[in-house]
């Protein structure tokens, strides 16, 4: 490749080749020709390079490529449903797109300028929120003062009677204690079937089946997955069965143009 | 009948009609579509298909040269086929090596250290060092090259089959036969005799 050469240059000789240079350019392009050496010598590298292409031989068609009758009836039928399935799989994911847009830019829209006045009012709001209610007690969950809570965050003292006889003394009746029901059950015998009724949350292990029903299959009604798609948005909805459509109708039309 | 009376028959869904226009262009379609792929089972698939895809979508043509329409057609089912080939290479099933222990495909201007058979047509190794140079074009440069060279037609009628502006056409092709020249100088000592470039020319 020659250095000397620019792109222009190469342009002008491919143009010159093809009969595309005329009046002034071609003139220019001959004399320069004539007086550069190296330019003469890439104008018949290329014109060799031009001539050797033209020299190939033509091939004939090993066979006629002409269509059958039978073969366009069959094809068209085959592109017609093709263009539907194309069409209607792009009219599905239209809709979708704008469900979606609907269902989400315009509610996310109305859900950032909504905070705005309320911003405003929250001023106001602190004015007139009255001493009573901010000089209440804090409520305070007391666990299980009697035993220590190991690892439950919190340290412990040595001495928890000690530290509950302060809270008591403090804040007086109003503390509300954790295990004051267990307290009252251990005085009634009503209170202490009721308590036995019901079972303890905080000793419930997700995952576990109540006891009795080991090894039973769990069963999850029909009714009961009814009842979680009609809690679905109607919108959601219709986005899955759109984009589900959208979907079978481009692979449907896909697969006839493969074939 | 004349070319433009044959495209309106076809465009009225006369099939007879659209297959003489097939005829009349099917041996310059493989002929663009050999070149471009290096493979005539492969061109011929791609020239049915492009035909196939020219009678579905005729409603398209939209007057002009009809070659530079069909040959559009050809060249785009071309580079589906490169495209496909890329995507999953494929290996030929033949056998990759014969009696003398040399490949079946390997041109015999490949092996520059054996000393050149007299047997060999003349034009066989001009046509596989064209195709092999070719082959190592860019997609685009091959078929500008491949439809103003090989098969002579003008640059309006290249620029209407590759889609591509005038000056886009005019460069490619610039460019292109540098880079075929650079290659077939590679060559040079190996094409015949009447096809080698002059002594004083090449220096």
């Amino acid at each position: 490749m020659s250095m000397a050469l620019t792109q222009k240059d190469w342009l002008l000789i491919s143009a010159f080749l093809d009969g595309r240079l005329m009046g002034s350019e071609k003139a220019a392009f001959e004399s320069r020709l004539n007086s550069d050496a190296d330019f003469n010598k890439a104008f018949h590298e290329i014109e060799y390079t031009r001539r050797l292409m033209r020299s190939l031989p033509q091939k004939r068609a090993p066979r006629n490529f002409t269509l059958s009758d039978q073969y366009v009836k069959k094809s068209s039928f085959k592109w017609g449903l093709n263009h539907l399935f194309g069409f209607a799989s792009a009219a599905s994911a239209v809709a979708l797109t704008v469900i979606f847009a609907w269902t989400n830019l315009f509610v996310f829209q109305a859900k950032t300028a909504a905070p705005a006045p309320m911003m405003a009012a929250l001023p106001e709001a602190a004015m007139d929120s009255s001493p009573d209610e901010s000089s209440k007690p804090p409520m305070i969950i007391y666990w299980a003062p009697s035993e220590r809570a190991y690892g439950m965050g919190g340290g412990g003292g040595s001495d928890d009677s000690a530290f509950a006889a302060k809270v008591m003394e403090d804040y007086g009746s109003e503390v509300p204690l954790e295990n004051s029901l267990t307290a009252a059950a251990t005085e009634s015998p009503e209170a202490s079937t009721k308590l036995a009724a019901t079972p303890d949350p905080s000793t419930l292990i997700l995952g576990l089946p109540e006891p009795g029903t080991e090894g039973e299959p769990i069963q999850q009604s029909t009714i009961e997955t009814a009842r979680v798609i009609s809690r679905l948005p109607a919108s959601i909805l219709w986005m899955i069965s759109l984009g589900a459509v959208s979907l079978v109708f481009a692979a449907l039309a896909i697969f006839l143009r493969k074939r | 009948m004349d070319e433009s009376a044959l495209i309106q028959s076809a465009m009225k869904g006369e099939l007879e009609a659209f297959n003489r226009l097939i005829l009349a262009y099917q041996d310059m379609a493989f002929n663009v579509a050999c070149r471009m792929l290096n493979d005539e089972d492969q061109a011929a698939d791609a020239v049915q298909n492009a035909f196939i895809s020219a009678w579905r979508n005729l409603s398209t043509y939209r007057g002009g040269s009809f070659k530079a329409w069909v040959m559009r057609m050809v060249t785009n089912g071309c580079y589906d086929e490169l495209r496909r080939q890329k995507r999953r290479p494929t290996t030929p099933l033949e056998p990759l090596c014969n009696d003398d222990q040399e490949e079946m495909d390997s041109p015999q201007w490949m092996a520059s250290d054996d000393p050149q058979p007299e047997t060999t047509m003349e034009q066989a190794e001009l046509e596989h060092a064209l195709s092999h140079c070719l082959e190592n074009l860019p997609q685009h440069f091959r078929a500008v090259v491949v439809l103003i060279d090989v098969q002579g037609m003008d640059y309006e009628e290249v620029a209407q089959s590759t889609q591509a502006p005038l000056g886009t056409v005019k460069s490619r092709l610039a460019r292109a036969r540098l880079k075929m020249r650079d290659c077939l100088q590679g060559f040079q000592e190996l094409l015949p005799a009447q096809y080698r470039l002059e002594g004083e020319v090449r220096e």
